[in-house]
């Protein structure tokens, strides 16, 4: 699944996450907008995906809502931000993408494939 | 005395149609899935002896409204009196929850807060002291079940106190510093700006920075120069844009809240609703539940309905005999009294004894959160058709009635979807066509027919809306919240199947009972003959069916239920079994019954949701897509 993304690696240096300098243009900052003890500490290797390509059960950090304004707007609003941490459900591959909420506690939210794509989020790798 | 207005706000499943309910004695339709009530409900109730004017709107997520169920609520809330908000607060999602409540103290009317499902909030071991969210926010909160009917006494009291008082202050909650600042400048620039609609300043200046769209012009005018600066600053600072920033804001302040307020006495997962759960979403698995479903939904209604229907035949049909000796001493006068009695007959024996055991089914169902899951579960399948998951649940109230399906189709954030689902509804069979089906298929072809029908309207629905969708684009993405799985209460769904059998007795069965009666007169008058003389080429010539059906099609138009007791009248036959029709020219009728043309209700709210152009496409499509399907039948069974 993996090898049909493109894949970069994030690395934390002093509270945000920059991608490794092997492929780094742009200064991917990913956004800290507040510390609400959300992100587990020390040093850590991060991947970046897509939600749609995303592995299933495992705990995703919501790193980009790369959406349109409204969809965006919506998903803020049910309760999925950046820096939230998500468990997604499995899925067939096609259809939508379905996601539970770690750090919120709410309910599951369902997401079209098409907006799953945009939305990035990274894992750490075992 | 003034009656003041007191409206309920919350987020979607937050439960505030259950809350509104007992306090009302009106039962409006609560259910588990996002966005059932999509217009508002109002009632006038009466607290120690003063008059209280009560409405509950559509839920939102936020007051950043998507759909067009959320333009009504804000247009509501910002343009009508309104004297006291009820905030229904789920408490067992409660720090998301707490987004929409910081939100409402923003926009500083008198606010009472309800913590909603507080049962559901112990269950999942989260421990709320609802004294602290009190002494936080400075208002009052009580702590209800209301579908338990606990707390609301408490709620009513603790409303009059407020509305009693007369002035209430609404602290607004402080932001962060520096977004704190760039607030109080805008608010300052408006600070010459007299408001005409509801909510305070600060909810203005906040919203130019997070919404400036939802700013009237001359508003947002006075203020400009200001706000492109301030939001230029945030963007900098913030590395994106105000809409997001003050959303974090406020997901910042309610997870701190709720951090404040609440903590996890015992975190244990519900492991076996949490399995159930996993088996009805699984990409595979779940469409075996799916189908069992749908299967056993229609079983049941068949038998059912079958029982319930043997059972009236037998006295209903001892009554025609009593007055037969009339025919010879007055026509006119037998005509009248068996037209009459020919329209209650049909209602009671066919069209009750399925339409009961459907509303049953449906309330049952709304309320245990299924529908979100089907929605889910289809939305590749629905992504085929050009729509996405979202339209199944206006589809599924569809097999009620299009009416309520066709105001469904407000949850449907774009245009494109809310018009492609609306022309789509009309094809599926609502509860008037399924006893119909159900009646005609049980006296002469047997459920399997009836089955056919129903799998056959499903693939009219999917080959239309893939034909309609090639004119119109591709659809936009799913986002659906899938609420928590619940036990349906039964008598919370007794109690709404008695308010829609008392909503068909009070509005569809005086029209069953002129409609037999008018068909009866045009039989005395043979005016039926003219009518039956218009519709021959269609039935006669290209379906093969009797021409005397014609008239029934007229009635049809009005209410479909009166196509099964019109057929009896016009074919001049006391039972349906008598009918003198083949059963291949039964299935051809059904088929072509089932799709020909939306019902005059139907119409009547296609116009007034999507204007003349879509219900003149609709009317064309029906008729074409009718005729097309029913002559294909005739081709095979004829």
């Amino acid at each position: 699944m993996l090898a049909s993304f493109p894949v970069c690696i994030l690395k934390k240096e002093g509270g945000s996450y920059r991608q490794s300098p092997a492929n780094s243009t742009v200064d991917l900052q990913v956004k800290f907008v507040y510390d609400l003890g959300l992100f587990r500490q020390g040093n850590k290797t991060m991947t970046k995906i897509n939600l749609a390509e995303a592995p299933a059960d495992v705990e995703l950090e919501v790193l980009e809502l790369k959406t349109g304004m409204v969809a965006r707007q919506r998903l803020l609003a049910m309760g999925v931000h950046a820096g939230d941490r998500v468990r997604k459900y499995p899925h067939s591959g096609h259809g939508a993408v379905l996601i539970a909420n770690i750090t919120m506690n709410s309910s599951k939210v369902a997401i079209g494939r098409g907006l799953a794509d945009r939305i990035m989020v990274g894992y750490e790798e075992t | 005395m003034k009656k003041l207005n007191i409206a309920l706000m919350g987020q979607p499943n937050a439960g505030k149609s259950t809350v509104f309910n007992v306090l009302s004695d009106i039962k409006s339709a609560a259910s588990n899935f996002s966005g059932t009530t999509v217009e508002y409900t109002e009632s006038d109730i009466e607290i120690r002896g003063r008059e209280f004017h009560i409405v509950d709107l559509p839920g939102v997520y936020s007051l950043n409204p998507g759909d067009e169920a959320e333009k009504l609520t804000y247009k509501y809330l910002t343009e009508k009196e309104i004297d006291l908000v009820i905030n229904v607060v789920d408490a067992s999602l409660l720090s998301r929850s707490l987004e929409l409540t910081v939100e409402l103290l923003e926009f500083g009317l008198p606010m009472v807060i309800a913590l909603n499902m507080w049962d559901e909030a112990e269950r999942k071991g989260l421990k709320i002291y609802p004294e602290r969210l009190e002494k936080a926010l400075r208002v009052p909160v009580v702590t209800t079940s209301a579908l338990y009917g606990k707390g609301v006494k408490e709620l009513v009291d603790r409303c009059y106190d407020v509305l009693a008082a007369d002035k209430m202050e609404v602290p607004p909650v402080a932001y962060t510093s520096h977004i704190e600042e760039n607030v109080q400048r805008v608010e300052r620039a408006l600070s010459g700006f007299s408001i005409k609609n509801n909510g305070s300043r600060r909810f203005y200046a906040i919203k130019a920075i997070e919404n400036p769209g939802l700013l009237p012009a001359d508003m947002l005018s006075m203020i400009a120069a200001d706000l492109e600066e301030v939001r230029g600053q945030i963007t900098r600072l913030h590395r994106t844009d105000g809409a997001e920033t003050v959303s974090y804001e406020r997901h910042h302040i309610a997870m701190k809240l709720n951090e404040e307020i609440s903590h996890f006495i015992d975190r244990k997962e519900v492991p076996l609703r949490e399995k159930i759960d996993r088996f009805l979403l699984h990409p595979l698995l779940g469409y075996f539940p799916l189908l069992v479903f749908f299967l056993a939904s229609f079983v049941a209604i068949y038998f059912i309905g079958n029982g319930l229907s043997a059972s009236m035949d037998f006295p209903l049909k001892k009554i025609p005999p009593l007055y037969a000796s009339l025919k010879g001493w007055s026509p006119l006068a037998w005509y009248s009294l068996d037209g009459i009695f020919q329209g209650f007959s049909g209602a009671l024996g066919i069209v009750l004894p399925y339409f009961l055991p459907l509303i049953f089914l449906t309330a049952i169902f709304e309320d245990t959160g299924y529908l979100s899951r089907i929605a889910f579960l289809m939305d590749g399948i629905m992504h085929r058709i050009g729509l996405h998951g979202k339209s199944v649940a206006p589809f599924i109230m569809g097999f009620g009635c299009s009416v309520p399906a066709l105001y469904a189709t407000r949850i449907l954030e774009n245009r494109r979807e809310r018009m492609l689902t609306g022309l789509l509804i009309p094809f599926i069979p609502c509860s008037a066509r399924t006893t119909v089906i159900f009646a005609l298929a049980i006296a002469f072809t047997g459920p399997w027919w009836a089955l056919v029908i129903y799998l056959f309207t499903a693939l009219v629905v999917g080959l239309t809306g893939k034909l309609l969708s090639l004119f119109v684009g591709k659809p936009t993405g799913l986002i659906l919240e899938i609420p928590g799985l619940k036990v349906p209460s039964f008598k919370v769904a007794f109690s709404r199947s008695w308010f829609r059998v008392k909503d068909f007795l009070k509005f569809a069965l005086p029209f069953l009972l002129v409609g037999s009666l008018a068909m009866s007169w045009l039989q005395y008058f043979h005016v039926d003959r003219a009518v039956d003389r218009v519709f021959a080429p269609l039935l006669k010539g290209i379906l093969g069916l009797p021409a005397a059906l014609g008239s029934t099609l007229v009635f049809g138009f009005f209410r479909k239920e009166l196509i099964i007791v019109m057929a009896n009248n016009a074919l001049g036959v006391s039972s349906t079994a008598d009918l003198p029709l083949s059963p291949g020219q039964v299935v051809v009728f059904l088929v072509f019954v089932t799709l020909y043309f939306p019902c005059f209700s139907t119409f009547i709210v296609l116009w007034k949701e999507f204007k003349w152009r879509i219900v003149l496409v609709s009317t064309l499509l029906s008729i074409f897509v009718a005729t097309v399907s029913a002559y294909l039948f005739r081709l095979v069974l004829l």
